[in-house]
């Protein structure tokens, strides 16, 4: 892929793509399986690194990406590709929402929306909450320990998993030999 | 220039501690835009969170957009978006370059003890929407649960969420006005 076609590669794949994450993924991967240019492989060793790191996937596989073809500005023009189409349609939504957020259409809008994304994370979580209790008994000591210092004790979400995963590392050393 | 740097320092944890990619970033945003800088009331938050869910693109660069923008106008979107996008892009070169060639089995352990932390998290992240959702009444309550039936028992509501949202928003502008 060229710059320009990298740009728009991840301009018309983010453009369309609603809550970033895993979905973004999958568009990548479809955009790219009948490429000759990229393997399974090379694209699989991505998307491990890029969940492996913090920030939107969406950023971090377009950086991936882009550098496999064209290096750094390939990196910068896939970012640039990914991040605009949000970054423009929120510019253009904010100054009305901050206009009429007063009135009552807007507010039960968005009452109505928070409902159903209420029933969508209730759904996430009980899915991911589930299948991540359930490959082991450990796992529910980290968990408790990040819900119990963000959410009882109001900790910096930061230092909370820092503290989490000290757990994890120590569990490692320790336990695990 | 100061509400600027304010800006980068919060954007710029966000985007360091979110792990996980989507909702499990939502405690991360909590904390620093409603509890740390008062930035936004927990209603104001979950304002933003049903406006990330309607238009596309990762939750921290739509929240990182529309508080800037409200924060400092157009320099304020400019420098929060940035923030998110070149915290993950560095931590990612970095990683680049300490790993001279990615070890598939030491990035799947990484990812397996960050995996109960991120539960952890996207548990935190269901508190606000079902605490506001309750707050905003009885119909919006009810709203949730039958939105949680639709997406387990509706294929089409299943593949395409943001579908429901949009019509749970205008249901919610018709029936909370």
């Amino acid at each position: 892929m060229t710059i320009v076609q990298l740009f728009f590669f991840f301009f018309r794949i983010s453009a369309v793509t609603f809550g970033g994450g895993i979905v973004i993924l999958g568009m990548v991967k479809l955009g790219i399986a009948d490429r000759q240019d990229i393997s399974e492989g090379e694209f699989s060793d991505m998307v491990s690194l890029a969940a492996s790191v913090p920030g939107p996937l969406a950023v971090s596989i377009a950086w991936l990406l882009g550098r496999h073809y064209r290096g750094l500005k390939g990196s910068m023009a896939a970012v640039a590709g990914a991040v605009l189409p949000p970054f423009v349609i929120i510019l253009i939504l904010s100054p009305i929402i901050l206009k009429y957020s007063g009135t009552q259409e807007v507010q039960g809008f968005f009452k109505g929306v928070l409902a159903g994304t209420g029933a969508i994370i209730t759904m996430v979580v009980f899915d991911n909450v589930r299948s991540t209790l359930s490959c082991g008994w450990w796992n529910i000591v980290p968990f408790v320990v990040v819900i119990a210092l963000i959410g009882v004790f109001g900790i910096n979400p930061l230092l909370s998993m820092l503290a989490a995963f000290l757990v994890q590392l120590m569990r490692e050393k320790l336990v695990l030999r | 220039m100061k509400v600027l740097l304010e800006l980068v320092f919060s954007f710029s944890q966000i985007a360091a501690g979110a792990f996980g990619g989507g909702l499990s970033t939502l405690p991360l945003i909590e904390y620093q835009l409603v509890k740390a800088t008062g930035w936004l009331t927990p209603s104001q938050f979950s304002q933003v969170l049903a406006l990330s869910q309607v238009t596309p693109g990762p939750i921290a660069i739509n929240a990182a957009t529309f508080v800037g923008f409200q924060r400092a106008g157009i320099p304020g979107s400019i420098v929060s978006t940035l923030s998110i996008v070149i915290v993950p892009v560095l931590i990612l070169c970095g990683a680049l370059c300490l790993l001279k060639k990615l070890e598939a089995e030491k990035s799947r352990k990484f990812k397996d003890m960050l995996r109960p932390i991120v539960g952890g998290l996207l548990t935190l992240s269901l508190i606000s929407p079902l605490t506001v959702t309750a707050q905003n009444g009885v119909k919006a309550m009810a709203m949730l649960i039958l939105g949680v039936l639709l997406i387990r028992k509706c294929k089409f509501f299943k593949n395409y969420p943001p579908l429901l949202l949009v019509i749970y928003g205008i249901i919610g502008a018709v029936i909370f006005s």
